[in-house]
């Protein structure tokens, strides 16, 4: 089966994501940094309306931090399952190009640095001299996510 | 079931539920007044509507029961039988499994089930009781239904009246409850539903009514669905009389009436519809004759809306909102200065709008209370206790999604105020209180608030019970002297409970913390008072409507910060060095006083350092003031608030922000936990 993808590029590595699960790009996107936030949490945009929270793809993919005056971009996120809506936007460095893969052409992580993150990664694809890192969006951003569900449902037992 | 039906059937449930609790408001008022013949009307009415539209639309479990209930009331109407505590028990409980079959229409629960046959056994044993009693040739109850209105044509005709319903109807917002309770006014009815008169697109109904009312009376009801029903008369006479030989054989009653239908032949009745089918076509010609004009009697003064159409208004609304002051911002500049008298219609109109908007969401208090009234009911039996309930004001009116939210926190209360609160009739004899407890409902609005007050006349609260059980759960020290209302305040921590046993009722270690957190949440406030013998009051305080704030914008550092600017008693500036000066006792002298400061850089971690003249934002919660030390004050700004979401749930002081007109986001301060933090700081 054939899915189309979206590149992006941090820190001069390709990933990519399924377009499936992508609402928007935004531009110059202006974001409000949230006081007492967790590290890894860039801040908040308003995102139609919405308050939606913005990650930092670095942080969380353990690389070398962004310095203050770099170009970025905002990817943003459907992960709503259900009736339960949940948007969450990341922050890269830029979009590249929306490309097909097909599922026979995905090749299996192999052994990686211990720095780098590679639990977020669902396979590799490579395209001419490039390996595209393809990323399993909802475990980049379920992880700390499920605590926090979690503790909402300890809530609601209460 | 023809599918466009299952639109009405929406309504129905609506309907349905409005009429319950109808039944359920009068029967808790004739608990009081057992004899008051015009309640026992209402409620029978109200009862006899529910069968009606429930046959049509398929609950039959319903219309069977309700059938049965309304046997009851048929009784008390003709009194044979008076109201005693078993028949108030069993119609209560009756009318909650009204309720639940309305949503388990096909009795599939097995819970259900056995209720249902539980209370038809326990109607059954009533009927067959009264039966044996009245077996005697005093039984004269002449009129099966007593007839409401004016008599002056005092002849009792039957009525046939051939009724169409299809899609159309629902489109045209026409209520087929309110049809049928008018009808019920007028007198008996029967339906049935013309299987061979229906197909996809509509139903036929056949009603028969006996009534003593002229025919324009009758037409009136069905001026709007002129082209869909046919009214003739079928008899002078009222044909369930000689129909019916007692309530009890209704049943069979119900089954000549219709054989009588049917004997009539389809020849007829295909006749019937023939000229049905004339009016169609000829509908101009059909208003000429007999019925008058609208004159409705009751004009519609609410209308029922669903509620996700109205989220989507307040969306809207806010969107508005937002761009409203962008707009603003970005015409800013004297090369705009021809646009800006438009610009500034548009800026005021659409805060009329937004004013509007939030009017069309706010619900009276009442429409909660009726609940409590049940429950204090079932709850004082219960406990064997006397409480009666007062309210005051509860026309107030409050944002919709906060009164469903508030609903549990009340009942909460007042759980409380029965089950501890209010003591049992002897021991209120033994200290000179009337042996009726007094639970009071006080609503009232101040500004952008709504106080909501539940008081007992109970025993109070004993401040030492409650401090020694806080110094034996290592709350307090021994030595230690709060004061009244810390004591008060003990109340609200988790695991806390005052009474000695724990009851069902109340008191499951998830008490008062629990209501507390839920005011909290609605970014409101809860006070305890009480005298010891007096009795106890809970206040609460909370915000008319809390998706649009007036608020005070402000900056530390780089960020930005709202304050509701009905919690705002001054700003000033004050120097840095005096509040170094001050750092070690964290407050600052106001009026005469001193009073707590937060320094928002410490509490929210932001760096930088406040410059030499430091603003500070005095704000006032009761009795309580904090001031909030900033960088600069930006000045008024209208807070769409959107809540943060669950990636920021440990944030402890903000919990939703709100967009600024150059896009970027300003976050309110929740000021309530801002004064829980500066309590603690004190202790």
């Amino acid at each position: 089966m054939t899915s189309t993808y979206l590149s992006f590029i941090v820190c001069d590595e390709l990933f990519a994501v399924n377009v499936a699960k992508v609402l928007e790009v935004l531009q110059k996107q202006r974001i409000t940094h949230v006081p007492n936030a967790p590290e890894y949490i860039k801040g908040i945009i308003n995102f139609r309306g919405e308050v939606v929270p913005v990650f930092e793809s670095r942080t969380k993919f353990n690389l070398p931090a962004r310095p203050n005056d770099d170009a970025y971009v905002v990817i943003v996120f459907d992960l709503s399952k259900g009736a339960d809506v949940f948007r969450i936007g990341t922050v890269v460095d830029r979009v590249k190009d929306v490309i097909s893969i097909d599922d026979t052409e995905i090749k299996p992580v192999p052994p990686m640095s211990k720095d780098f993150n590679t639990d977020f990664l669902q396979g590799i694809y490579k395209q001419q001299a490039d390996f595209i890192m393809l990323l399993n969006v909802e475990k980049v951003f379920t992880g700390d996510e499920l605590v926090a569900i979690k503790d909402t449902h300890l809530q609601t037992v209460e | 079931m023809d599918p466009s039906l299952n639109k009405f059937r929406d309504k129905f449930y609506e309907e349905a539920n409005q009429l319950l609790d109808k039944v359920e408001n009068d029967l808790l008022k004739l608990e009081k007044m057992p004899n008051e013949n015009e309640l026992i009307e209402s409620a029978f009415r109200a009862m006899h509507t529910i069968k009606g539209v429930s046959g049509m639309f398929g609950f039959d479990f319903v219309c069977e029961f309700t059938h049965c209930m309304e046997s009851v009331f048929q009784l008390i109407k003709d009194k044979q039988i008076t109201f005693d505590r078993e028949i108030f028990d069993i119609t209560f409980a009756s009318l909650d499994h009204v309720r639940r079959l309305i949503t388990d229409e096909k009795l599939a629960d097995k819970h259900n089930q056995d209720m249902h046959s539980k209370l038809i056994q326990d109607i059954t044993i009533i009927l067959e009781r009264s039966k044996a009693k009245s077996n005697n040739p005093a039984k004269s109850s002449s009129t099966e239904y007593e007839i409401t209105t004016p008599t002056n044509a005092s002849i009792t005709n039957t009525w046939h009246i051939m009724l169409r319903t299809d899609e159309q109807l629902y489109f045209r917002g026409i209520s087929l409850v309110g049809i049928f309770s008018e009808l019920s006014q007028l007198g008996s009815y029967q339906t049935a539903k013309l299987a061979y008169l229906s197909d996809d697109k509509s139903d036929t109904w056949s009603i028969i009514l006996s009534s003593n009312a002229p025919k324009n009376e009758i037409t009136d009801i069905f001026v709007f669905l002129e082209e869909n029903a046919t009214i003739t008369q079928l008899a002078n006479q009222d044909i369930f009389e000689n129909l019916a030989n007692g309530i009890n054989d209704d049943g069979e009653a119900e089954q000549s009436i219709l054989e009588y239908v049917e004997s009539s032949g389809k020849a007829k009745i295909a006749a019937r519809e023939e000229q049905l089918n004339m009016r169609l076509f000829n509908k101009n010609a059909a208003t000429a004759e007999g019925s008058k004009p609208v004159a409705n009697k009751q004009a519609i003064k609410r209308i029922s809306v669903d509620s996700v159409k109205l989220d989507n208004l307040m969306f809207l609304v806010s969107e508005l909102i937002t761009v409203d002051s962008q707009l603003l911002l970005a015409t800013n500049s004297a090369k705009f200065a021809t646009i800006k008298p438009l610009v500034e219609k548009v800026d005021a109109l659409s805060k009329l709008f937004r004013n509007n908007a939030f009017e069309i969401r706010l619900v009276p208090l009442s429409d909660t209370v009726l609940r409590f009234q049940r429950l204090i009911r079932d709850l004082s039996r219960q406990l064997g206790k006397k409480i009666e309930l007062s309210t005051q004001g509860t026309d107030t009116e409050l944002d919709k999604n906060t009164i469903d939210q508030l609903n549990e926190p009340l009942m909460h209360i007042i759980r409380n105020c029965i089950d501890h609160g209010i003591e049992e009739p002897d021991k209120r004899a033994d200290v000179g209180k009337p042996e009726t407890g007094m639970i009071k409902i006080t609503a009232n609005q101040t500004g952008n608030y709504v106080v909501i007050t539940v008081e007992d006349d109970g025993h109070g609260i004993n401040c030492e019970k409650v401090r020694l059980k806080a110094v034996d759960k290592g709350i307090l020290k021994a030595t230690d002297t709060p004061t009244r209302q810390e004591i008060f305040d003990l109340i609200f921590l988790p695991g806390f409970s005052t009474a000695e046993s724990l009851s069902e009722v109340s008191g499951r270690g998830v008490g008062m913390d629990v209501v507390r957190k839920k005011i909290i949440d609605l970014r409101g406030d809860i006070t305890i008072d009480s005298t010891e013998g007096k009795g106890t009051s809970f206040t609460l305080k909370l915000q008319q409507s809390v998706a649009i704030i007036d608020s005070l914008l402000f900056t530390v550092e780089d960020s930005f910060f709202t304050v509701p600017l009905s919690d705002i008693m001054i700003c000033s500036q004050t120097p840095a060095e005096e509040i170094a000066l001050r750092a070690h006792t964290a407050t600052i002298p106001y009026n005469d006083e001193l009073i707590p400061f937060v320094d928002l850089r410490k509490k929210l971690h932001i760096n930088g350092a406040y410059k030499n003249k430091i603003k500070v934002v005095i704000i006032r919660n009761n009795d309580h003031m904090v001031a909030l030390l900033t960088d600069k004050i930006v000045g008024e700004h209208q807070a769409v608030l959107k809540p943060l979401g669950r990636s920021f749930r440990n944030q402890e002081y903000i919990t939703s922000a709100s967009q600024l007109g150059d896009g970027n986001l300003a976050f309110m301060i929740d000021t309530n936990k801002l004064f829980t933090a500066s309590e603690v700081m004190k202790n």
